[in-house]
């Protein structure tokens, strides 16, 4: 930690000096544009942050756009209302993160071999693992055979189901091939084992693409919607999007609770699906919000690569 | 700093799951499993043994999603000694859950099609056809009519189902926005030259007062689900008696067609463009979504439609809340057509909803037993107010649910457990006014709501024709998407557009017949004859 | 290629002309953990990946879900199907061009924007602006369509008021067959360009920073430090990517382009998944999706085959 520090202010310094005109014109040019590029992704991220709080005639009207109208939070009451929200919630967590752990663990042991083996059938193995990136069976056998594996209407199903994938390994394995093979090498000759070598040296210094594929597979885990309707039967065990997804149509099919009477609680039918809708996405967000500062940190490690060589 | 913040966050979320006082729904859902025990075995059926009846249906959402709370299935098996569970699947993707289930050979008892398709269950050989049990239902087939029968049979002339029936008047109506008429000095239409002048007058002036008066649609075509009933009205004003899809129509003489084979389709076809051309009709039809013609319906942007009947209310009050004091969507009788022609669809009554497997070969006899006892009277004031003394009470032979069952109009009488349509009954008209009108009478109502009323009861009185089923044939099935969908609509559409003139639509659409569609009218004039003809 | 790989190939040698030499038994004893590990990773892949595939001889059956294999076989029928439709053709020309269309204008652009994101001198502002950008990746498509449709709409949408307001007549974007292409591409950068970028940007930072020491020793500025340093450090991840990529053109984003066509664009947005989709699955013939999804499959290998070829021949990077 000091090291970076000290490194970083010495950078600091290093540019301050050197800096000309024409890089600090280049800087305004980059900060603007970055700065144009922000508004750009940020306005319809806004515009349903505002649809979600807004009043439902001005939803209807569609005059929202970058702040509520009308301040209406029904949309995240009805969400936070819900009996199965919080159970679904840890269920999502538990797969996301025993997912994650699991599929890292895996992809780093099918990568290892590709990258640093010299052994019989690794051409065909590299195939054998590729060629599942182009042929799949689709959705029914795929449930088949979970069921014949005796995972259905378990969290091992979604786990299982998406443990290792070809693209992954292949990402991986990629960057294993951009670490030194002096590193292996040495390690085999001072007398450690494959295993020691991947988890002792390999893994340490392979911290920012796993933490990409990590977020890979959280994210993944998490967005998931079709195979847990797949593969969960019990409301026990729904994960988060199911039981939002569920409340995102029972505010859409309220349309059709009509009445002649009660002017809010029905007129805004139409419009409360469309202000579930979004803030449904910003319930689901969030926990990534907190996730994602965690993972940044571990992409500014692989910096330190050099030292290890040295 | 992102700790703080990711703290808050949490707690928030955390704070928002707490301080949820109980409801009238709550308490009612209570009450009712409550007296569940107290209820006496049928005298008309009841199992000593008890029966296990296993199902798959489709869970919707605005009805109780603890099923263990809800009354209604403990309440059947209490009176009857039949015990049904039910493995209630999510709405979405239902079809994929019911492949999953067939290609796991684990079928239950009793199965709901949805939008699997039942024709596409039959091909399966997944279900039984009930033709020869109709005598163990009475009460079905007396709930269903005489002259819906033919609405029960499957193309095949077989019956699979088990349906549900909705005794309730019409549903969608054209609607007009009756200030700005006013606003024209313009009386409301009557003829089709009325309707005519009405929609020129919309397009040339400012309507909505904001100074363009180019934005006011003159009428938006209404649409189904996936734009299958586009220009439902308008095919009606030209006397074309449309199926549910606007694809088959049956002509005067009794035969079951597609609309493009009536003889007035060229020229209707030749004044909707005119009109597109013109600017009298949406410009956006194609894509037109049905929030998408509530948006301009409820922001001064639209003209006419035609649409929910519910709707001329709800977007008369959205109108008024944006600051439009006289806003008023009336609702009016059909579109009369250029030959006087005046008439709309009926809303479908007998919907099939369960089918029996292949599986419950053995007790399909005591299966098709409860669903009768379901319709029976018993079954029937079980359904529609719920259990007597705790939802409901009888006053001059009339069940009348207690105020606070209705007060929020549908929406808790659902959830109480009551008109259970997930699983399906006759849901009756007098229970359905309860509902609808939530303790409040007719004269109290304001314009808005009256407009509503107007749609669902009086207007189109008179001026419905019984709307042809579109035949699930198996030429219908395999040729649906590449030859209709994606085929003659969007030939249809494009022609509406000016993109082919209404000669090159003719062309191809002998083009389509030529690769198939000719063997799905074939197919579908044959079914229908042999429906209709017993 | 950084110095690392460089020394790589020589070492390679002389371990493989040893290996050559040894005996079979023995490379296997050597290797007995490499095997521990390829050994449950292959059960893997049998048990949740090929047993699966099993399936896909369905493409040759009328095939009923009940029936199982017991059902009708129909040889070739479902293929000839496929082949003799007259618009297969623009069926694919479409897929092409959008992309195409993607290609080059969507899958560079991630790595633009993670080679921009490192040179943003404040670190606060770019750990913003990365947050901030991957965030509509969590938007799920149905969301996104209905954003593009409200945001495209020429009766209310925010385009048409901007029209409005430059006395221009708002463009029907939806029903115009041109627009299909821009539009579509467009609302994908929006949803991508910060999700994808975040490969290159940890591979950005994976770069030994020894090696941009070295070239402001050698008086190398910003933007050939990019051009020497960074490119090279990426073009590995890139290039595979790429072959990745080229092996998707027959597949789009499927749920996207179906809920973006209507009868008015559906000349150029009629494409052979949503084609296949329609005709196949809504009519429960599941021989003939399967085949449909055969077909994609195999020219998908054919095009990576290609691709993979051409790399390996023009740099060193390969997928296999």
């Amino acid at each position: 930690m000091m090291a970076q520090t000290t490194m970083k202010k010495r950078r600091k310094n290093g540019d301050f000096i050197r800096r000309s005109t024409g890089d600090k014109i280049a800087d305004a040019i980059l900060n603007v544009t970055m700065f144009l590029m922000l508004c750009f992704i940020l306005y319809p991220l806004l515009n349903m942050f505002s649809i979600s709080l807004s009043n439902e005639y001005a939803v209807l009207r569609a005059d929202v756009t970058f702040y509520p109208i009308g301040f209406n939070p029904q949309a995240y009451d009805l969400i936070f209302k819900s009996q199965d929200l919080w159970r679904s919630f840890g269920n999502s967590i538990f797969v996301a993160a025993a997912g994650c752990v699991l599929s890292l663990i895996g992809l780093c042991i099918a990568a290892y071999p590709l990258a640093f083996g010299h052994f019989y059938g690794k051409r065909f193995y590299s195939l054998f693992i590729l060629f599942t990136m182009w042929f799949n069976g689709g959705i029914i056998p795929q449930f088949l055979t979970i069921r014949e594996l005796g995972l259905y209407n378990t969290h091992w199903a979604l786990i299982l189901n998406v443990l290792l994938s070809a693209y992954n390994i292949v990402i991986v394995r990629s960057y294993f091939q951009s670490i030194p093979l002096e590193i292996v090498e040495s390690a085999h000759i001072d007398g450690a084992n494959d295993f020691l070598i991947l988890f002792k040296l390999i893994i340490p210094l392979s911290k920012p693409v796993l933490a990409t594929v990590a977020m890979w597979i959280i994210v993944g885990h998490w967005n998931d919607y079709l195979n847990p309707l797949m593969f969960l039967s019990d409301r026990e065990n729904y994960t988060l999007q199911m039981i939002l997804k569920e409340l995102v149509l029972n505010a859409e099919s309220s349309i059709h609770n009509i009445s002649m009477t009660g002017t809010k609680q029905t007129s805004g039918a139409v419009a409360l699906g469309q202000q579930t809708r979004n803030a449904v996405l910003v319930v689901a967000m969030v926990p990534m919000l907190i996730v994602f500062p965690f993972v940044q940190r571990y992409f500014v490690s692989g910096v330190m690569l050099g030292s290890v060589k040295g | 700093m992102k700790k703080t913040l990711a703290i808050v966050l949490a707690l928030a979320m955390l704070l928002g799951s707490i301080g949820l006082a109980e409801s009238t729904v709550e308490v009612y859902t209570q009450k009712l499993l409550d007296a569940v025990p107290t209820l006496e075995k049928s005298e008309a059926l009841y199992f000593e043994d008890g029966l296990n009846i296993t199902g798959m249906g489709v869970h919707f959402n605005s009805y109780p999603t603890e099923f263990d709370g809800c009354f209604y299935f403990p309440a059947i098996e209490k009176m009857t000694g039949a015990h049904i569970g039910i493995d209630w699947r999510v709405e979405d993707n239902y079809g994929t859950q019911v492949a999953t289930t067939l290609a796991s050979s684990n079928l239950p008892d009793i199965i709901q099609a949805g939008d699997y398709g039942i024709s596409a269950l039959v091909s399966e050989g997944a279900i039984l056809p009930l033709d020869d049990y109709l005598d163990l239902m009475p009460n079905i087939v007396a709930a269903v009519g005489e002259n819906r029968m033919a609405d029960w049979r499957e193309a095949d002339g077989h019956i699979y189902t088990i349906p549900t029936i909705v005794n309730v008047p019409g549903s969608q109506t054209v609607q007009v926005r009756k200030d700005w008429l006013d606003a024209l000095g313009l009386p409301l239409p009557q003829t089709w030259e009325d309707w005519m002048t009405v929609w020129r007058a919309i397009r040339d002036n400012d309507c909505n007062g904001n100074g363009d008066p180019t934005d006011e649609i003159p009428l938006a075509l209404e649409q189904g689900s996936s734009g299958e009933r586009s220009m439902a009205s308008l095919l009606n004003a030209f006397g074309i008696k449309a199926s549910s899809d606007c694809q088959f129509c049956v002509l005067d003489d009794g035969t079951y067609t597609m609309v493009y084979e009536h003889p007035r389709y060229r020229e209707f076809l030749e004044t909707v463009q005119a009109m597109y051309a013109e600017g009298l009709i949406d410009q956006q039809f194609a894509t037109r979504t049905q929030s998408e013609l509530f948006t301009i319906m409820d922001t001064n942007l639209c003209g006419t439609a035609m649409t929910w009947a519910e709707r001329a209310k709800l977007s008369t009050y959205a109108n008024i809340d944006a600051g439009d004091a006289d806003a008023l969507w009336e609702s009016v009788a059909p579109i009369t057509g250029p030959y006087g022609d005046q008439m709309t669809q009926e809303r479908a009554a007998v919907t099939g909803l369960w089918s029996i497997t292949v599986a419950a070969e053995d007790k399909i006899e005591e299966i098709i037993k409860v669903f009768d006892w379901c319709f029976s009277p018993e079954g029937i004031n079980l359904y529609n107010y719920g259990i007597e003394g705790v939802s409901y009470d009888w006053v001059d032979g009339k069940a009348v649910m207690y105020p606070e069952v209705v007060a929020n109009g549908f929406v808790d009488y659902r959830a109480m457990g009551m008109q259970y349509e997930p699983f399906g009954g006759a849901w009756q008209t007098e229970a359905f006014m309860q509902g609808l009108f939530a303790g409040v009478a007719l004269e109290d109502l304001d314009p808005g709501a009256a407009s509503f009323y107007n749609g669902l009861a009086v207007v189109n009185t008179g001026k419905f024709y019984a709307m042809p089923q579109t035949l699930e044939t198996e030429e219908y099935t395999e040729y649906r998407a590449e030859l209709i969908t994606t085929g003659v609509c969007v030939l249809r559409d494009q022609c509406v557009a000016g993109q082919i003139t209404v000669d090159e639509f003719f062309a191809k659409y002998e083009a389509l017949k030529a690769q198939g569609l000719q063997e799905v009218i074939d197919a579908g004039t044959a079914a229908y004859a042999k429906l209709v003809g017993g | 290629m950084n110095a690392a790989a460089k020394n790589r190939e020589p070492k390679q040698n002389i371990f493989n002309s040893k290996r050559v030499r040894a005996r079979v038994l023995q490379n296997i004893w050597r290797n007995r953990y490499i095997y521990l590990m390829v050994i449950p990773v292959i059960i893997y892949f049998v048990l949740l990946k090929y047993m699966p595939m099993w399936f896909l001889r369905s493409a040759f059956y009328d095939y009923k879900l009940l029936k199982g294999f017991d059902s009708k076989f129909v040889g070739l029928k479902w293929f000839e199907r496929l082949f003799t439709n007259p618009n297969l053709m623009t069926y694919i020309g479409n897929t092409l061009k959008l992309n195409f269309a993607a290609l080059v204008l969507l899958f560079p652009a991630p790595l633009v924007f993670a080679l921009a994101l490192k040179e943003l001198r404040s670190k606060r502002f770019m750990k913003t602006v990365q947050t901030i950008s991957y965030l509509p990746h969590f938007v799920s498509t149905v969301v996104l369509v209905s954003m593009i449709s409200t945001i495209c709409s020429p009766d209310y949408g925010t385009l048409a008021k901007i029209a409005k307001m430059l006395g221009t007549k708002p463009i029907s974007f939806m029903t115009i067959p041109e627009y299909f292409v821009p539009v579509s591409v467009v609302s994908g950068f929006w949803q991508s360009v910060g999700w994808e970028s975040v490969i290159f940007y940890s591979t950005l930072m994976g770069i030994d920073q020894v090696l941009y020491e070295a070239a402001k020793i050698d008086g190398a500025n910003r933007w050939q430090q990019i051009l020497h340093v960074s490119l090279p450090g990426v073009a590995n991840t890139f290039v595979l990517l790429l072959i990745m990529h080229v092996g998707q053109m027959l597949n789009v984003n499927f749920e996207k382009v179906y809920l973006m066509q209507n009868n008015l664009n559906l000349s150029a947005s009629e494409m052979l998944p949503t084609f296949t989709y329609k005709t196949g699955m809504e009519s429960h013939n599941y021989g003939y999706a399967t085949a449909a999804g055969l077909f994609n499959s195999v020219v998908s290998v054919a095009l990576v085959y290609i691709a993979n070829a051409i790399s390996r021949k023009v740099g060193e990077t390969s997928l296999f």
